[in-house]
């Protein structure tokens, strides 16, 4: 669930308040996730790189200001599973983001006109 | 054949005695259509039936074949797709309740109509997972569909319908679609075959999307011959498809039975011999052996590409679907639902890497393919789990069933590889292998596939349960 703080954020027109987001606190220096994903040989390789804050209260202010800027109405019910899912998308991109590219690699997508 | 089954013969078969007379089309569709009515309320493979138009196309094969036309090389050949494929006359609803409110499609996708024009005979549109967002064959809207060989199993996803719907015998045919292993996960969990073309091989032109950068359609079958009969049916360029390749068809069936003299096949461990079952492990083990593979290559950062094709998944799926969460998120799948919220909260940064380790990582993969034809890889850790089993134990971890099925796809569709999916008919339910070959050598990876059934390692088992 999330943070009692971040639970009593919610507006009256049943949107969350990004104001809130002055009262989280700085990132935690540690991680709390418990992430049952299948793990590789590759993130034991990188295993602190890049990584990121990980904390339930940082997913949960996230969640708290993405779905206000971005006009979602997200039921703090559905909370637990939208975090559970941050998490183990953020720790794939740790993965990701860990990996050393050159400056100049391209991305897959190249326009042509 | 002394006596025409249409249930157990091959699409190749079926095309053949339409077109020798030893049947009617209609014959074979109203045969077809019985037996969907009988087994469909139990499979739920099928969310929709096209009887009307089905036997009126098959009705005109007849008449043309009576005239001394030509019929096709598909002639009176069943299939069925995805109901993510627009049908003229019905809503595409893509797995969603939503979308089975918009109007009904206007025009078939390219694809159902490169079919008929070679004969074959739609019958109706399959069940799938909500938006193609699964790999397990639930749907919380039309019911699970289920696995033949066992039905209180999933039959795998998101095309969980179309491995169905060909495993039971209720069509030889059907099309699927593949973001990160959707036609490849129900090929294995069903023990039938799969075919996942090069990316931009097949016109994807009005179907419903999901990731417009890993997208994939292609064809189920019960052999190898059948899957390249209709994707040679299908291929060509078509220019309502900006990613469809301008590349004249390349037909695999002429080649199918060429052998395998001339063609490099290895193994690759690491990434993905980790988490395999024993029956995976089985299934691999026994193909390795049939075709006399000795060679192990090391394939580069397996897990990197898995991790970057999901993290591409869940924001482009996202932005697809902002509008409707935003408006309707009541009507989703709540697994889905929360899935695609977070992909919309996902930031761009983490995107853009993902996209520039994908190039690396292709460019990596290609050097691998100057050395090797086709590597044979696991496609899913396990055989069927149970309906709504959520968790499953890879090398004595306990990790979710829905995340993991498609950990041996995902890297290989990420850089849109073409891979044949051949089931192997282990005892009680069967799993596949993929083949995977070099882009736009999908005659490879066919040929492969055909060696394997011609050597009765590769097949389709025939369901025991009825």
């Amino acid at each position: 669930m999330p943070s009692e703080r971040l639970a009593t954020a919610r507006s009256v027109n049943g949107r969350y308040d990004a104001q809130i987001l002055r009262n989280v606190p700085p990132p935690f220096a540690s991680s709390t996730v418990e992430n049952n994903d299948l793990k590789s040989e590759g993130e034991e390789a990188h295993p602190q790189k890049n990584s990121f804050n990980m904390s339930a209260d940082s997913f949960d202010a996230l969640i708290l200001a993405s779905a206000s800027v971005l006009a979602l109405p997200v039921d703090q019910a559905w909370y637990p599973a939208i975090r559970s899912n941050l998490e183990v998308t953020f720790r794939l991109a740790a993965l990701v983001t860990a990996f050393p590219l050159p400056d100049d690699a391209e991305p897959a997508p190249v326009f042509r006109a | 054949m002394s006596r025409f089954d249409p249930a157990e013969a091959s699409a190749l078969d079926i095309a053949r005695a339409v077109a020798h007379g030893a049947t009617t089309a209609s014959a074979v569709v109203d045969a077809v259509l019985n037996r969907i009515a009988s087994l469909n309320p139990v499979l739920n493979a099928f969310t929709d039936m096209t009887v009307d138009r089905a036997r009126a196309r098959a009705t005109s094969i007849d008449a043309r074949r009576a005239k001394g036309e030509p019929v096709g090389p598909l002639a009176g050949v069943p299939f069925a797709v995805k109901n993510l494929y627009d049908i003229a006359g019905l809503p595409t609803r893509a797995g969603s309740k939503i979308n089975r409110e918009l109007p009904p499609a206007r025009r078939d996708s390219p694809l159902i109509e490169r079919l008929e024009a070679a004969g074959a005979v739609l019958v109706g549109a399959l069940n799938m997972g909500e938006y193609a967002y699964d790999f397990t064959g639930e749907n919380v809207h039309d019911g699970p569909s289920r696995n033949p060989h066992d039905h209180a199993r999933m039959t795998g996803g998101s095309s969980g319908g179309s491995g169905g719907a060909v495993a039971g015998r209720l069509v030889p045919l059907a099309l699927g679609s593949d973001t990160n292993g959707s036609i490849r996960v129900p090929s294995s969990l069903c023990g039938v075959f799969g075919l996942k073309p090069t990316y931009g091989r097949l016109t994807r032109a009005r179907t419903f999307p999901f990731v417009a950068s890993l997208d994939h359609v292609g064809p189920f079958a019960r052999s190898a011959a059948d899957l390249a009969a209709s994707y040679d049916a299908m291929q060509g360029p078509d220019a309502d498809d900006p990613v469809c390749a301008a590349r004249l068809a390349e037909p695999a069936a002429p080649t199918l039975a060429a052998g395998l003299d001339g063609l490099r096949i290895a193994s690759a461990g690491g990434y993905f011999s980790r988490g395999l079952s024993s029956e995976g492990h089985a299934a691999l083990s026994t193909v390795v052996a049939a075709l006399d593979v000795t060679r192990e290559v090391e394939w580069p950062e397996a897990a990197q590409a898995r991790a970057a094709a999901s993290v591409i998944t869940c924001a482009e799926g996202a932005a697809l679907h902002l509008d409707r969460l935003r408006t309707r998120p009541q009507d989703f799948d709540p697994a889905v639902r929360d899935r695609l919220i977070a992909g919309a909260m996902v930031p761009a940064g983490m995107v853009l890497q993902a996209q520039k380790l994908r190039r690396w990582y292709q460019s990596r993969v290609l050097q691998l393919f100057k050395e090797v034809d086709a590597v044979l890889l696991p496609a899913t850790p396990c055989t069927a789990p149970r309906i709504g089993q959520e968790t499953f134990t890879l090398d004595g971890v306990e990790m979710p069933v829905r995340a993991n099925l498609g950990i041996y796809t995902q890297p290989i569709s990420f850089i849109g590889l073409p891979v044949v999916a051949v089931p192997v008919p282990l005892t009680p339910l069967p799993i596949a292998v993929q083949i995977v070959a070099a882009p736009w050598r999908e005659d490879a990876a066919l040929r492969i596939a055909y060696a394997l059934e011609e050597r009765g390692v590769a097949a389709a088992p025939k369901p025991a349960v009825w």
